[in-house]
């Protein structure tokens, strides 16, 4: 018979079964590995089951372990998750922020308005690996500065600057494309 | 403000992270800045789109081998 704790405690962690599965395929990029990604998240959830206090942050707790789970079994298999960053990107990586926002806003950039699915994938794709993160996890995940900075070990302010810095990438990926789509230079 | 200050701002308030003080600075700034204001505009409507494509639905296999594994624990 189950104790009213274990009932509970699996009430908390089931219900971020889909943010979940989300998080694994923005990692593993496929339903399969993303699938046993999510096995072995709550495999280890359970096992850490007694450092878990009823009623606190799950979503924020899962997270963690899924991600450790993930960075665990890339090292194992000798593999870095990376983005596809290119030299202008790299470029993006490593300027200020107030440097960055000199150069836009572009409000000449109207057609965003029209972004697409496969757009969004392939801006995401190309940004790397630790502003692909935090993005996700703040835009998509809906998480707080603070829950990332624990999701991903790193300090507030960090977070802060790979969002900023991240979503800035992403637009201007975003506009590049479309302006090349739509026949400009 | 300056359009860098209004810039670190507004990315704050689409994170929900920018203190409920500063945001009449913010909105009084993009109400006299068109540029702002568009830019604003974009980010936000980029988020949502992320947002909205981005949801999945854990595969029924997948919630059966989960309610599996936490049954059996």
């Amino acid at each position: 018979m189950k104790s009213k704790r274990r009932k509970s405690f699996e009430q908390e962690v089931l219900c971020h079964l889909d943010r979940l599965y989300g998080y694994a395929m923005h990692l593993c990029r496929n339903n399969e590995d993303a699938s046993d990604l999510v096995q072995d998240t709550y495999l280890n959830a359970l096992k850490s089951e007694k450092q878990y206090s009823l009623g606190t942050n799950a979503g924020a707790w899962l997270f963690t372990i899924m991600r450790n789970t993930f960075l665990n079994k890339m090292r194992k298999m000798s593999r870095k998750p990376t983005g596809m960053a290119g030299e202008w990107i790299e470029q993006m990586t490593r300027e200020d922020i107030p440097e960055l926002i000199k150069h836009g806003p572009d409000p000449g950039v109207k057609c965003l308005d029209n972004l697409l699915k496969d757009d969004i994938s392939r801006a995401i794709d190309n940004l790397p690996e630790e502003f692909r993160d935090a993005v996700v996890l703040c835009d998509v995940q809906g998480f707080s500065y603070s829950d990332i900075a624990k999701i991903l070990d790193i300090p507030i302010g960090t977070v802060r600057s790979r969002i900023h810095r991240g979503r800035f990438i992403l637009r201007h990926l975003l506009a590049d494309w479309e302006k090349v789509a739509m026949g400009g230079g | 403000m300056t359009c860098e200050d209004a810039h670190l701002n507004m990315h704050d308030y689409i994170s929900g992270e920018l203190a409920s003080e500063h945001h009449k600075n913010l909105m009084d700034h993009m109400d006299e800045c068109p540029n702002c204001q568009e830019y604003f505009r974009q980010t936000q409507h980029i988020q949502t789109t992320m947002r909205d494509f981005m949801q999945y639905e854990a595969p029924f296999e997948l919630q059966t081998a989960v309610s599996s594994i936490l049954a059996n624990a």
